[in-house]
Formats: structure tokens, sequence, C-alpha cells
């Protein structure tokens, strides 16, 4: 690992007055997290500005689903803290956008993909529809290719029709920041492709600040700004993704295989 | 058949059933597919337990039951409690959510046969056991159905309004927390809402059959693919007919009318089920997972 990227865990990335805004993106400091006993998350420092295209990776069982909910505050870190965009995670979650990896939703539950993204705008869900939150819903949906899908029930939906349905509920409410947990998870080749020249667009396009958990070399290359590698729920690199990509450690481990530890996890969260 | 009917509607007590009873089912349904989308259908049977159990501290205390609706305002906050106990369990994973039910439900019943007893010992004028564990919506007076359907209509109200938020909640926990939803406190409200409809139903079918009102008006609208604002207007256009269907039905048999209402939305239920299959196929209504 080169000495620019390697950093210890209690190492801040950058200082808190650095950036040229009033408040960067995303100000995570000190943050632990131990569940039952188990270390999840050891002291991690990180501030991302805006309109950064953050890409984290890692092996299974790294802790970068965990470190991504502890962000949104839907857990309840066990120390440090997190700003986003200079607020708290409860405040802030308003002006972001979210795909959660897995998607846990009641597959029996009666929900069309127009309802989902309706219930995103008003934070109820809707017994009708209205002509305005449908308008919206269709004009996320036509940015992310799937306005075929609006009127569709979500069990009906493959795996990268999901991810559209639910990359158009994110982008909804015209987010700030956009955090993604593995959003090519399900999704064929084309669609892989076709999503991540999207989020790119998006990303320089809007100025978002994006947030992604990923397995994909070809998404980081192709997509970062800025690259997290983590191991054993500890940061082990950070920094541009040439310098980050350049360790042979990073490219073994971080881009192999599937991300399983969200089935560790997955049900943990605090709401 | 005209004749029938006007003497039904000659007969107060009758119109007060059927007007309570519509409204208390309409409660009832509304709650019950939020309860039914939350897969937490036997809290609606554990409350009502914990309400007969309820009943039977205050009964013991001696707290105003003058009238059987005293029953509604002296044990409701101690029904709403113990939702909120049953929510409390289930939210800190100190059991599952059905094991708490499933103890709490026969101790507090165990309680109120106990407090009913020493009741009764003690020499207080006794306590109609059969209303308690059957209904007794025939016997409604005018009190009682101001109180009855002044509560079912509060009840309906939130569920058509705050409860979509319940219902997002139930959708997905995580993505309503993002959206603005304060999830834990869905989660209480829906225990104490579930335990006030059961408090204000016990009128209608007793401890016995009252979750009967929460789970069948649900269960036949979930047959339907239809959005959960359909859902909502079909489980409570089903209860409001099973309610009127059952009560006319025992007025005309002679029989219990809470048995009668909750045999008619069975045999509605049913029907339901015969008829969406013969619409879209059997094998999706009763094998929805299986191999096609």
């Amino acid at each position: 690992m080169s000495a620019d990227t390697r950093m210890s865990a209690n190492q801040n990335i950058g200082s808190p007055g650095s950036s040229p805004h009033a408040s960067p993106a995303i100000d995570v400091r000190g943050m632990s997290l131990v569940i039952a006993g188990r270390g999840i998350l050891n002291d991690i420092n990180f501030i991302l500005e805006r309109g950064e295209f953050l890409c984290i990776c890692g092996p299974n069982g790294a802790g970068k689903t965990m470190l991504l909910k502890a962000m949104l505050g839907l857990i309840q870190p066990t120390l440090g803290s997190v700003a986003l965009l200079g607020k708290t995670p409860r405040e802030g979650r308003k002006h972001i956008g979210y795909v959660p990896q897995r998607k846990n939703f009641d597959r029996m539950f009666p929900a069309r993909v127009v309802e989902v993204i309706a219930a995103h705008l008003s934070g109820a869900w809707p017994l009708v529809v209205s002509r305005d939150a449908r308008d919206k819903a269709a004009a996320a949906l036509r940015i992310v290719g799937g306005e075929h899908l609006l009127e569709k029930e979500l069990r009906d939906l493959s795996g990268g029709e999901l991810q559209r349905a639910f990359l158009a509920r994110a982008l909804v409410a015209d987010p700030e920041i956009l955090i993604l947990d593995e959003p090519m998870a399900g999704v064929d080749a084309k669609g892989i492709s076709d999503i991540t020249s999207l989020l790119d667009g998006l990303a320089k396009q809007r100025r978002l600040t994006v947030v992604m958990i990923t397995h994909s070399l070809e998404v980081v290359e192709h997509c970062a700004t800025k690259v997290i590698f983590m191991e054993s729920g500890k940061i082990m690199a950070w920094g541009n993704p040439v310098d980050v990509l350049h360790d042979p450690r990073v490219r073994e481990t971080a881009f192999t295989g599937h991300d399983h530890e969200h089935a560790i996890t997955s049900g943990s969260g605090e709401y | 058949m005209i004749d029938f009917f006007a003497e039904i509607l000659a007969q107060d007590f009758m119109v007060r059933a059927l007007t309570g009873g519509a409204l208390v089912g309409v409660a009832c349904a509304m709650l019950g597919v939020l309860v039914f989308q939350r897969g937490i259908t036997f809290v609606g049977d554990g409350l009502a337990h914990s309400m007969f159990g309820a009943a039977g501290i205050v009964a013991l205390l001696n707290v105003a039951v003058a009238s059987s609706s005293d029953f509604i305002w002296t044990a409701l906050p101690l029904n709403i409690l113990v939702g909120f106990g049953m929510a409390w369990v289930r939210r800190t994973g100190k059991l599952r959510g059905d094991a708490a039910i499933g103890i709490l439900f026969p101790i507090m019943f165990a309680a109120g046969v106990l407090c009913l007893a020493l009741r009764r010992n003690s020499g207080a004028p006794p306590i109609n056991m059969e209303a308690l564990l059957f209904g007794s919506v025939l016997g409604m007076t005018p009190e009682d159905l101001v109180i009855t359907a002044g509560g079912a209509v509060v009840i309906a109200v939130i569920a058509l309004t705050w409860g979509r938020r319940i219902a997002y909640a139930a959708f997905d926990p995580e993505l309503a927390a993002m959206s603005g939803v304060r999830v834990a406190l869905a989660e209480y409200a829906l225990f104490g809402l579930c335990a006030a409809v059961v408090a204000f139903s016990m009128r209608l079918a007793g401890v016995v059959l009252v979750s009967s009102l929460l789970a069948i008006p649900a269960g036949a609208a979930s047959l339907w693919r239809g959005s959960y604002g359909w859902q909502l207007l079909f489980a409570s256009v089903f209860a409001s007919a099973s309610v009127k269907i059952g009560l006319i039905l025992a007025y005309w048999i002679d029989v219990p009318s809470g048995a009668m209402i909750v045999l008619t939305m069975g045999a509605l239920f049913f029907i339901a089920t015969v008829v969406r299959a013969v619409t879209t196929g059997f094998m999706v209504v009763w094998a929805p997972n299986a191999r096609r």
C-alpha cells in the first residue's frame, strides 16, 4: 500500500475548516459501532466535500453497509458523530436520496412504483396519488429510463427494474446527496452500463454528491473522484482512485465476489 | 320481506346495533388492513384477551362499572398500556413479537377470570361474562352508541390520515424512516390503536370473536390486487355489509349476534375467495407461490 493512501484509523481525511462551503456534504468523526460485543466499525473519520463521487470498496464483512446506515442515522453509532450537509442525520435525510442494496420491502404489500415514489414525497403512503406526485414520479422514472414502470406493482418487477424504480424514488425529491448501496446488484451487464453512465451524468450535471458501495472496478474507474477502501471495520485507504487502486491488495480484495454483509446486519436498524 | 325490514327499523335497539356495529366494523377493518400488512394479525386476539383481563381488574377494583360502557373507559388505558408493552418487546427484540403476545394473552385472560371471581366472592353485583366473551350489541343503550360510534369514527379518521405513515412503515421501515416517518412512534401507535379498537368493539363481538373483525375483512381485501386505498375501501364495505347482514340474520333466527356476524364474515370471505379463484385461476389464490 502506498504511503499517501495508507492511513491509520484515527487519522482525519480532511480538516473541518478546509471546505470552501459552509459545511461539507458528509463529516464523519470518530465513529465506532459495536453490536452484541462485536466491533463493526472502528474509529471512522472522513470528510467528503460537495460534488464528490465517493466509492466505498472492501471485502465482505468490512462494515460498508453499516457505515452507510450509521451515516444516515438508521443505526446509532456507539461513538462519534455524523453531519450531513452540516445537519444531524435525521435533519439531513430530507436532502438525501437513498437506494438500499437489499430491497427488504414487504412483497405482499399492494405497492405500485408510482405509490412508492409518491410516498417518499409526502412521507406517508398515498390513498390516492395526486396529479402533481404522479407527474414528478413520471419525470424521475424518465431520468432513469423507466417511464414504463410507473403503474407496475413492485412484486412484478425484475431486479434491474426494481433498481431503476428505487433510483427514481431516490432522485424524485431533488436530493443534494445520493447514497447507493450496491446499486448494480441483480442487474445485467447492459443495466450496469446504463446505471453507471446515468450516475456519472447525474453527478456531473447536477453537482450531486454521490456515495456508493460497489464491488465493480469498472464503476470505480469510470465514476469515482474519491475511494475509501475498508477492511474489518476500518478505513485502510482513502484518496483518488488512481492512488488507491494502485495498491494490488485493494484490487484483489475489494473487487471480487458479492457483498453478503447485509445478510448479517439486515434488520438491525433503529428507525 | 319489506314488512320484515320495516319491523327491524322500527326497533330502536336494532337501529342502534346496526349503526354502532357498522361503524365499529369499518374502524376494525381499516386497522385490520394495517395489522394485516404489518403481519401481526395475532395482535387482535392478544389485545382482546388482554381487554378481558383489564375489564376484570377494573371490575374487581369496583371502578365505575355501573354500565357496560364504563368498562371501555376504565379498561381502555390499561389495554393500551399492554399494547405499548407488546410493541416495546417487539422493538427491543427481547422476544419474538408473537411470543410476547402468546405469553401476555393467557396471563391477562386468567387475571380477568380471577378478578371477576374475586369480585363475585366479595358480594358485588355480578358481571355478565357472556357479554364480555361474545358481545351484546343488541343491548346497546343510546349512551353506548354515542361512545362506541364516537370511538370508531375517531379511530377510522386516524387510520385514514396518520395511519398512512404506519402503512409506509409496514411496507419498509428503512425507506419510511428515510422519508421522515418516525417508525418507532408508528409501531407504538399501531399497537395503541389496536388496543383501542378492540375495546370499542367488545360490545359488538366480545373477547373471543373480536379479532375476526380485524382479520377477515383485511384478508378478503388482500385477495385482490388493488392499491392500499382500494384495500381500505373494500375491507370497510365488506365489514359494514357483514355486520348488517349478520345482525339481521341473528334477529331473524334469534341467535347470538356476535357469532352470527363472524359467521357471515366467514361466509362472505369464502364467497370472495371462490369469486377470486374463478376470475383469476385457482392456483393464484390457493397456491400463489407454487411453480406453474
